[in-house]
């Protein structure tokens, strides 16, 4: 961007950490209320792509991004296969909730490694400037 | 009731979106669109769906398709004078009819963006990506552009309707040979 | 102003369509599975939303295979991009 407006990038910069505490919120609160990992991900993505708004440079590491999001997706292969198809009966409430949370918590953090590198992918190696 | 009078939105909005002139504004009434149909489904009961198409549909795509209209928006120009000593001397302050090709470009949305080169036209020609290369001699000013660009056809008719005394030649080039951008 | 005119009368109708089929269609999925759904989930996964209880439990197949969607587009993306170094 050649003409940054001052407002927009003081007020994103001002409000990405609301943001942020909202989508963890969204996260860690699926099992109880609307929201889950899918879209608490799309809410931590959405700060990295307005972050772009404010300053856009290159110092995000999509390599790290793109292991990060590998290993994450065979955690979430493992962790239901070990968990949910050892036995058919049901589980105590506790290991249960640990479940539900930690799946939520990894697809949250894969679905937002996702759509960043998709994102920045679109913005720095495409076409163009 | 509620929702019918958001489902007519809907429809309006929709048609609005594709009926307008500018493509930024289409883009704008898009967000709006995702953000009433997000509406819709917390009517219907539906808060999960209505989080992620909310999130999605008017900030990821509006932030995508805006930072991909800018980026179609450059328009390179390569600016290449192979006269005589003073007629490149005079480089500093640029020929009359580049100004108005520019503010045309800027009246079609388009961004302009002049590079003066000192090399000669083959080398520019061969190596760089460009939308239009002009090649300024003596008497002649000869302007290559690529065949596949929808805007070639009206920079042609604009620089012939207002520039008819400057012995304009245009050259549609083949895409991929030269052009890859 | 003929094409004005035209969009008016296409979105005018549109809009009658879509209320109409609005007011025709039953909102309530098929009540079987729905009751089954609403009657187990708490006493099977301990939560208290039901679409958690299906897509992390019920239907875990469901949200492996869309992840595994997400994976396989972001490796598209990369590969079909225009500049195909990484970083």
């Amino acid at each position: 961007m050649i003409d940054r407006s001052e407002i927009i990038s003081r007020m994103t910069g001002l409000l990405y950490p609301f943001i942020l505490l909202f989508g963890f919120y969204i996260i860690l609160n699926g099992h109880a209320s609307p929201g889950g990992g899918f879209q608490g991900g799309a809410v931590l993505a959405a700060v990295f792509i307005t972050r772009y708004l404010v300053e856009p440079d290159r110092c995000i590491r999509l390599k790290t991004l793109k292991t990060a999001e590998k290993v994450l997706f065979i955690c979430i292969i493992l962790y239901p296969a070990f968990f949910l198809f050892s036995t058919t009966a049901n589980h105590s409430e506790l290991t249960n909730l640990t479940y539900l949370i930690a799946m939520n918590f990894l697809i949250g953090l894969k679905v937002c490694s996702g759509f960043t590198i998709i994102f920045f992918r679109f913005a720095f190696y495409e076409g163009g400037i | 009731m509620t929702e019918n009078i958001f489902l007519i939105a809907l429809v309006v909005l929709a048609i609005v979106a594709l009926n307008t002139k500018k493509l930024r504004r289409a883009v704008v009434y898009l967000g709006a669109f995702s953000l009433v149909s997000s509406f819709v489904y917390l009517l219907y009961g539906a808060p999960d769906v209505a989080i992620a198409e909310a999130i999605i549909g008017s900030t990821i795509t509006t932030v995508l398709y805006l930072v991909a209209l800018r980026k179609y928006q450059v328009f390179s120009i390569y600016y290449a004078n192979s006269a005589n000593d003073q007629n490149l001397r005079q480089l500093k302050n640029e020929p009359p009819f580049l100004t108005s090709l520019e503010a045309f470009l800027i009246k079609r949305e388009m961004e302009p963006q002049l590079i003066y080169s000192g090399e000669p036209i083959e080398t520019i020609l061969a190596q760089e990506k460009f939308d239009l290369a002009i090649h300024h001699t003596d008497q002649d000013i000869w302007i290559y552009g690529c065949a596949e660009d929808y805007q070639i056809d009206a920079v042609e008719e604009y620089l012939l309707a207002n520039h008819s005394d400057l012995n304009i030649h245009l050259i549609r080039c083949a895409e991929g040979d030269d052009n890859e951008a | 102003m003929k094409r004005r005119v035209i969009t008016m009368i296409f979105t005018m109708v549109l809009a009658g369509l879509v209320t109409f089929i609005n007011f025709d269609t039953n909102l309530v999925a098929d009540p079987l599975i729905a009751n089954f759904y609403l009657e187990h989930f708490h006493a099977d996964t301990h939560t208290q939303n039901a679409v958690a209880a299906i897509y992390l439990n019920y239907r875990v197949f469901d949200s492996i295979f869309e992840t595994l969607i997400l994976l396989v587009s972001v490796s598209a993306v990369i590969t079909f991009s225009w500049r195909r170094t990484d970083d």
